[in-house]
């Protein structure tokens, strides 16, 4: 104390420019030893609360397999009732209950039929539906979130409309997980929520959803044919990949009308839709489109008219390789040419020497069948 | 501010001249920079914290392996330039083509290798020469051929044979031949996580309103992790303490800084190491910079550039994931070379971008993230370089405060240390990917030495990368490393010109997990290689510092006639009951002044109070109490002594070489030497001769006395001695002459160091003190 107190002495003789930095560097110091402290504390606690959800995983799994493979164990027999009065939802902590609901998800991922109906009555005896409604309603936007999963996971049918309301909410991945979740609660039809949403549909969110729809058929889907006509672009786009993926033939027709869209996109994504459904119709309706159109959306345009068989436009493509100084659109020209059977015309080309010299090199390129 | 610097140097000069504003005006500057460059640590920091645990909680719904097995993912061309490959080129391109993704295509880029890189390819993966057309957008050096496999299973590799141009023109010609939307730059010393480039492609599948130009990951260093068939199998802190230090430093760099130029949106560098780009933007600009050696930084800005002038909405994403694990220097010569190159890539970017600085044109880059590196990232280095140079050249001449500068040095220590520790906390909290305690008690330690070893080399080398740079050196150095693979390190050295024998030892070639081929990564240059030896010139600048340090402390000592050392100084707080006085330097009595000053008023009201009681006693005996320039002086005076001592005065004043003195006397406060005229005369009775036993002394003509206080009676003077003596003042003198008793500080036959000392003296002690001129 008495070293403490000539310390304290010495630091009020000192004038304000030395007190100021002797008190900065006291602080550093300080507040180093609490950081410092505070990696203890985190790995400690990580370190504890992995090595209960360890117990408490070990202990769940026991019990969870007992009730999916023992037929004792099964809904309705006594000993299903113990352990429901055992492990109720209310008397755990926290920590329990996550870590019991993690297990339930992660085994009916692995598990169908009578096995992942067991687990899915055993969520709701368990009352775990309720704290998962307690968590879409007071939680942070992240607890929301989990709060679906948990309830698509485990098909919590009834809670549907619960999770459509966030299906067009601004926090993009609560909006995520509600489109997911409904898909999976409302089945396929439930996708009829896009047509609505104002919000776009990430590239990403594509791919996800499309993933989810994996599992129904076309005719569980809903008409996709209006989302065409969509003014949300993402829509439009998610339309095509849905069209392509379940191969709707009937909306075909319509994806011509891509064609005049404003974002090429739409119209690459149209005519990318077009080639998977081999519409060969809209063939003439494409050759028309050709001249008008962005360099991008010609060159998708050579790609289709090649990848459906058209042959009626060799002549097209050789003009294109004669005359276009533009590199891609001459490759894409003299690829369509090779696939086309169009070899000879490329061979007399090859003899020739065109406008533009790098046109030859694109020439032995689309010849030599090794590329 | 002119507190800060009266206090870390002293105001010798009477008169201010310009330097002394020109080198308070640079104090000031580096004392705000300080502050600042600390501050905006902290606030990126902050913002890093909260940017990762807003990116943790969003991936954590993210499940990767839902995009794994889809044909609407976008695709990427995967671009591997090498050079000087040959020992390792099969793994690394097994490596590659194995990476989790769906729609790639890989570009592996034969920079002109001097060995057998392109023949292993060749052989290995059954390639031919085929009549690959390419659109030559970006000018690149000649293209030799262009290979594919005969074998349908590496139908999506293509092998560039090219002419040798270097990393970016390598690059270049990787996107002419890319064929998809994306292109990702590898360095195939790297070790990829497994979903890293799933992770790097979500930003551009999330973003719906901007374009994304580029993604960029964290780099990890991968030294004595284990490392098996080009996967990461567990995380470990390096044996070796360079690259233990980088460790620290990557943790720092990425988790606590790019992440939050990420969340503002000021992002300028994605690691050449590991980055997805729009390949359409990236051609537009042009590509890779030739004329740079930093040209991942330059084409990232360059985009944003671009995409700014063109007024298109766009960003740059950062993911914050560790997703690449590379190998680090592990020697100091090679570390060396490898932050000048990037100090010399800074400048080229910073400069041939200067049009940007503070332009509101160019929003975020132009007004926080261009002058960030600017400030913070090419000047801190150079101004810590020239605060350590002043220092010494401050030292040499005796103008450092010391105990003030120690202070400063706890800061900046003190800081860095801090920081450290905080990155520890925030890469606890998020990643944990050291697990065992020894690792981050390693990194601690690190974070504890590292202020003082590899930070001053890392100053140096980034010094060293200015004076290359603007002495037009511009190579890349040779990039020695060790590799990732136990097969291939048993190859023969003579194999590739990039094997480089030295540095593996033995022992380490016989444990298979762990980092082990060597190989030249970089291409060499048109230009010289640096080849002076680090340790001999190290060596030599460490001599020279401790020499000059030496100097400083010997000459301050000398200069002061007394000890100097700071732990003495410490000493005189923790045991008070040694002679504190005895151990004081001019330099630091200020501090010991304040201390004592409470005593010696203590001691003065004592003996006030016991003069007034003599005063009652003996009212015979008046005291005459007189103010001479705000010092209370005793003086015993008579009249008639009073009036001689005006005439003296007066007749003083009349002689030329008093004239003489006084025109010599500073402008800024001109003291007059006020020995003899008395504010107020109530009496005076004493005899004023000295005694026999007296320590006064007749002042040797012309000599200059620096004087502290003027006495009638010497029992006064010698009370004044005695606080001098105690204050530690060796050199005083008391003079008696005029019929005063004079104590002096000091005494000088040197006009100009009497007038420099009585600045030093009324500064800091006594702001009253005055000279006065022998006779």
């Amino acid at each position: 104390m008495e070293i403490l107190g000539r310390i304290w002495d010495y630091y009020n003789t000192l004038d304000f420019a030395h007190r100021f930095v002797s008190g900065v560097i006291f602080l550093l110091v300080f507040t180093s030893i609490l950081l410092l402290i505070g990696i203890l504390i985190s790995r400690t606690y990580k370190n504890r609360v992995e090595k209960q959800k360890k117990k408490i995983r070990e202990a769940y799994q026991h019990m969870l397999v007992q009730m999916v493979f023992e037929p004792e164990y099964q809904v309705g027999q006594p000993k299903y009732k113990t352990l429901i009065g055992k492990y109720n939802g209310r008397k755990s902590s926290k920590l329990e209950r996550r870590t019991l609901v993690e297990n339930i998800v992660e085994m009916h991922q692995g598990v169908t039929g009578t096995s992942a109906e067991i687990l899915e009555h055993f969520y709701r005896d368990t009352n775990m539906v309720d704290f998962a409604v307690e968590d879409v309603k007071k939680g942070e936007w992240w607890v929301k979130a989990r709060a679906f999963r948990e309830l698509s996971e485990l098909r919590i049918r009834e809670k549907f409309k619960l999770v459509l309301n966030y299906v067009d909410h601004s926090n993009k991945v609560l909006r995520s997980e509600a489109q997911y979740a409904s898909v999976q609660l409302g089945g396929a039809r439930s996708l009829s929520f896009v047509e609505e949403l104002t919000q776009p549909i990430s590239e990403w969110d594509q791919l996800v959803l499309l993933e989810k729809l994996e599992r129904f058929i076309p005719e569980e889907l809903p008409d996709v044919s209006n989302w065409l006509d969509s003014q949300n672009d993402s829509v439009v786009i998610f339309a095509c990949k849905i069209i392509t993926q379940f191969r709707m033939f009937k909306v075909a027709p319509k994806l011509i009308g891509l064609l005049n869209h404003s974002n090429s996109l739409v119209t690459i994504k149209g005519i990318d839709c077009i080639i998977s459904l081999e519409f060969r119709e809209a063939c003439p309706s494409m050759r028309r489109f050709y001249p008008n159109a962005r360099k991008e959306v010609q060159i998708a345009i050579i790609d289709a008219l090649a990848a459906l068989g058209d042959t009626s436009n060799l002549n097209l493509f050789r003009d294109e390789i004669e005359q276009k100084e533009d590199f891609d659109i001459a490759m894409h020209s003299a690829m369509a040419l090779r696939k086309l059977g169009g070899i000879p015309i490329l061979n007399v080309l090859k003899t020739r020497e065109l406008k533009y010299p790098k046109n030859n090199e694109i020439v032995l390129h689309a010849l030599d069948k090794r590329i | 501010m002119r507190l800060y610097f009266t206090l870390l140097t002293k105001e010798f000069d009477l008169d201010t001249s310009v330097w002394d504003y020109m080198v308070e005006f640079f104090y000031n500057l580096l004392y705000v920079y300080s502050v600042s460059i600390m501050v905006s640590y902290l606030a990126l920091a902050i913002l890093s914290f909260i940017s990762v645990r807003k990116y943790l909680h969003k991936n954590s719904f993210v499940d990767y392996k839902d995009i794994l097995n889809t044909n609407f993912a976008p695709s990427v061309s995967i671009l591997a330039p090498a050079y000087n490959e040959g020992a390792t080129i099969i793994e690394n391109v097994r490596s590659i083509l194995s990476i989790h993704y769906s729609n790639f295509e890989v570009i592996i880029i034969n920079d002109g290798s001097k060995d057998d890189t392109l023949q292993k390819c060749i052989d290995e993966y059954d390639m031919v020469l085929v009549d690959y057309a390419i659109d030559p957008k970006i000018e690149t050096k000649p293209i030799r051929g262009i290979y594919k496999s005969r074998n349908k299973a590496f139908g999506q590799l293509l092998l560039v044979d090219k002419e040798n141009g270097g990393k970016s023109d390598a690059l270049n010609v990787g996107l002419n031949v890319a064929t998809y939307d994306y292109v990702t730059c590898i360095d195939v010393d790297c070790v990829l996580e497994q979903d890293a480039l799933l992770k790097l492609m979500k930003p551009f599948m999330d973003e719906q309103e901007r374009e994304v130009v580029a993604t960029g990951g964290v780099i990890r260093i991968a030294n004595s992790c284990v490392i098996e068939d080009g996967r990461l199998l567990e995380v470990k802190v390096p044996e070796n303490y360079i690259a233990r230090s980088q460790s620290l430093e990557y943790i720092r760099a990425f988790l606590l800084g790019r992440m939050a130029w990420s969340l503002m949106d000021g992002l300028i560098l994605i690691s050449g190491a590991l980055g997805v780009f729009n390949k359409k933007i990236a051609i537009e600009v042009g590509g890779y910079d030739h004329d740079t050696v930093g040209e991942d930084m330059e084409l990232v800005v360059r985009m944003r550039r671009f995409m700014l002038e063109q007024k298109r909405k766009y960003t740059v994403a950062f993911i914050p994931d560790p997703l690449c694990w590379t190998e680090c220097p592990e020697t100091w010569n090679i570390l060396g070379r490898q932050r000048n190159r990037w100090t010399r890539g800074t400048i080229e970017t910073l400069w041939k971008h200067r049009g940007m600085l503070f332009n509101p044109k160019y929003k975020m880059l132009g007004s926080l993230s261009y002058p960030y590196w600017l400030l913070f990232e090419y000047l801190a280095p150079l101004l810590e370089a020239f605060g350590l140079s002043l220092f010494f050249l401050l030292a040499l001449v005796g103008l450092v405060n010391w105990s003030f500068f120690m202070l400063m040095m706890f800061l900046v220590f003190g800081f860095s240390i801090c920081f450290s520790v905080l990155s520890l906390l925030i890469e606890e909290i998020t990643y944990h990917n050291y697990t065992r305690k020894r690792d981050l008690l390693a990194l601690l330690k690190v974070g504890l030495i590292e202020p003082l070893i590899y930070h001053p080399f890392i100053v140096h080398s980034a010094v060293m990368g200015n004076i290359d740079y603007f002495m037009g050196r511009s190579s890349w150095g040779e990039m020695t490393r060790k590799g990732f693979n136990a097969n291939a390190a048993t190859k023969p050295k003579t194999e590739g010109e990039g094997a480089v024998a030295e540095g593996i030892p033995d022992e380490k070639q016989s444990q298979p997990k762990k980092i082990q081929v060597v190989k030249t990564v970089a291409p060499s240059k048109k230009n010289p290689k640096i080849n002076s030896s680090f340790t001999t010139w190290a060596t030599g600048a460490v001599a020279v510092l401790a020499l000059c340090l030496y100097l400083v402390i010997d000459l301050d000592a000398l200069l002061t006639k007394d000890e100097l050392t700071v732990s003495k100084q410490i000493k005189t707080i923790f045991l008070p009951e040694q002679q504190a006085s005895k151990i004081v330097v001019k330099k630091e009595r200020d501090f010991l002044k304040r201390t004592l000053e409470r005593s010696l008023e203590k001691q003065k009201a004592a003996k006030e109070k016991k003069e007034k009681e003599e005063k009652h006693k003996s009212i015979s005996e008046p005291v005459l109490l007189t103010e001479d320039g705000g010092h209370e002086k005793e003086i015993n005076k008579t009249a008639k002594e009073k009036k001689a001592s005006k005439n003296a005065t007066s007749n003083n004043k009349e002689t030329p070489e008093k004239k003489k003195s006084v025109e010599t006397k500073p402008k800024k406060k001109p003291e007059p030497i006020k020995e003899s005229k008395p504010a107020k005369t109530k009496t005076a009775v004493s005899n004023n001769k000295p005694s026999a036993n007296t320590r006064a002394v007749s002042p040797k003509p012309g000599y200059i006395y620096i004087v502290a206080g003027s006495y009638k009676t010497e029992a006064k003077a010698n009370e004044m001695w005695e606080e001098l003596e105690i204050m530690g003042f060796s050199k005083k003198v008391m003079i008696y002459s005029d019929g005063y008793y004079r104590v002096t500080y000091n005494s000088f036959n040197d006009d100009a160091k009497a007038k420099i000392y009585l600045a030093g003296i009324k500064s800091n002690m006594n702001d009253k003190a005055w000279l006065y001129r022998a006779k």
